[in-house]
């Protein structure tokens, strides 16, 4: 499965350096800001916040495209002529887009968290700032925000990605198989999948709560929760195109 | 047997690809799928490579179901263009080298080199002709048990038809099978034992290709010609 992942990863490289191309320059110019001249500090901090959110969104929206393209292109003879089953090539998506999220998270948390530091060493005042923050929540939510809980909240984020990401995978597959042969495939499977989503959250918010500002157990709840609907959903999909794959 | 297709018929919304398809096929010998565009040829073979599934009927392969098994013994060739966009002719030798055992790399480059290709050349970027000798020579670098050709002479210019056929019969062997579609019947007549005329999704007449000729008092050509004309 691991040369299917390599395979997935390499699909999407070309985004990535286009992304990390662009922060490498919005890097360059934050520093020049924080040495040299600090007016352009804010501007250049939001900006880099703002392409990280971005790049992060684009990360599911590409795997999204690219598994629909795989599924309705000719480049889907590419996967499945291969003597994989489905169960094989649709985990190893799941685990390129895993690895995408995590890894690509933890390089814009890293360089946020360099940026942050250099800047609290630049500006004594920031480190002040940032501890204002965690007063405020604590004393407004009564949340301890220690690093368990930003681990866990940050987990519990990429868990709920790739649940997302497996149900579009679940619709996506549902309109090329099993609704292949009806009108209005599409939007059908589509409404199946925004069902689906509204219905599991209603099921956690009247189990567990608002789980981002709860506490740790409540989290890792709900991550349990996510991750055994994430591999149900992989499940199904695998299963579709395992009983009526028609490329 | 290695084939083993009893009643297929492959339904899609508006129309049906293959209405009937009962063929068998036997180790060792090679098999023209002959018939005009749209008449099933290409939905059946896309059966037997795992590609899509049967509405109806069964394809077997070695007595059972297409699957991972059949996939790792079956080279199929389709007639579209379908690499990775960002793949050179180096990177496709690569992933056939990555997913199928019996794939000979060493194989791949001498036929690259035959064939006239540059490693580095973006798949995309070659012109119909290139493209087709491409996937012509990572189908054949395979020593699989069955080999599927979907048209590999669309796109081949003339003269190197010849050098391409000559290729494909190379994997030829008393334990593989080859299965080639194409409109130029005249190009495979003198090089198949078995004949496969599709019509309509349906057989229309099969046999081996020295039996038809003698029963029916003319070529193969010839039988194409009155079977769809």
């Amino acid at each position: 499965m691991w040369k299917l992942v390599k395979y997935e990863l390499r699909k999407q490289m070309q985004s990535k350096a286009i992304i990390f191309g662009i922060v490498a320059l919005l890097e360059l110019v934050w520093f020049f800001g924080l040495f040299v001249k600090n007016s352009m500090l804010p501007g250049t901090s939001g900006l880099l916040f703002l392409v990280a959110n971005i790049s992060m969104i684009y990360l599911y929206f590409e795997s999204i495209v690219t598994f629909s393209n795989d599924l309705k292109t000719k480049n889907s003879y590419m996967l499945f002529m291969t003597p994989n089953s489905s169960y094989k090539i649709v985990g190893a998506k799941i685990v390129a887009s895993g690895i995408q999220i995590i890894l690509y998270g933890l390089c814009f948390f890293g360089i946020g968290a360099l940026d942050i530091g250099i800047m609290a060493i630049r500006f004594s005042g920031v480190s002040e700032v940032i501890e204002m923050i965690k007063k405020f929540l604590n004393q407004s939510v009564q949340i301890d925000v220690d690093i368990t809980y930003v681990f866990l909240s940050v987990l519990s984020i990429i868990i709920m990605g790739i649940f997302i990401l497996s149900l579009a995978y679940v619709s996506i597959t549902l309109s090329a198989t099993f609704l292949a042969n009806k009108p209005y495939k599409g939007f059908v499977s589509f409404v199946i999948f925004v069902l689906i989503v509204f219905v599991q959250e209603k099921i956690v918010s009247a189990v567990l709560g608002n789980v981002l500002l709860s506490d740790q157990t409540t989290i890792i709840l709900s991550l349990v929760w996510y991750a055994v609907m994430s591999v149900l959903a992989y499940v199904v999909t695998a299963w579709m195109l395992d009983k009526r794959v028609s490329l | 047997m290695l084939i083993d297709c009893k009643n297929v018929q492959k339904k899609y919304l508006s129309k049906t690809a293959v209405e009937d398809i009962s063929i068998e096929i036997e180790k060792g010998k090679i098999y023209a799928l002959l018939g005009p565009n749209g008449s099933g040829k290409t939905t059946w073979m896309k059966m037997v490579a795992g590609l899509s599934k049967p509405t109806s009927g069964y394809i077997l392969f070695k007595g059972e179901p297409i699957g991972v098994k059949s996939k790792s013994k079956v080279a199929y060739m389709p007639t579209e263009p379908f690499y990775y966009n960002y793949m050179t002719v180096q990177d496709v030798g690569k992933y056939y080298q990555d997913f199928f055992a019996d794939f000979d790399i060493q194989r791949y480059n001498s036929l690259i080199e035959r064939m006239e290709l540059n490693q580095k050349d973006k798949a995309r970027n070659l012109s119909s002709g290139l493209a087709a000798k491409l996937k012509i020579a990572a189908t054949l670098a395979r020593k699989a048990e069955l080999y599927m050709l979907d048209e590999p002479l669309n796109g081949i210019d003339i003269i190197a038809r010849e050098k391409i056929i000559t290729t494909i019969l190379e994997g030829a062997s008393e334990d593989a099978s080859i299965i080639i579609s194409s409109h130029l019947v005249d190009e495979l007549e003198k090089v198949i034992d078995f004949a496969i005329f599709i019509k309509n999704g349906k057989v229309a007449l099969q046999g081996e290709a020295e039996r038809l000729r003698e029963e029916k008092n003319a070529s193969i050509v010839e039988l194409y010609k009155s079977i769809y004309a």
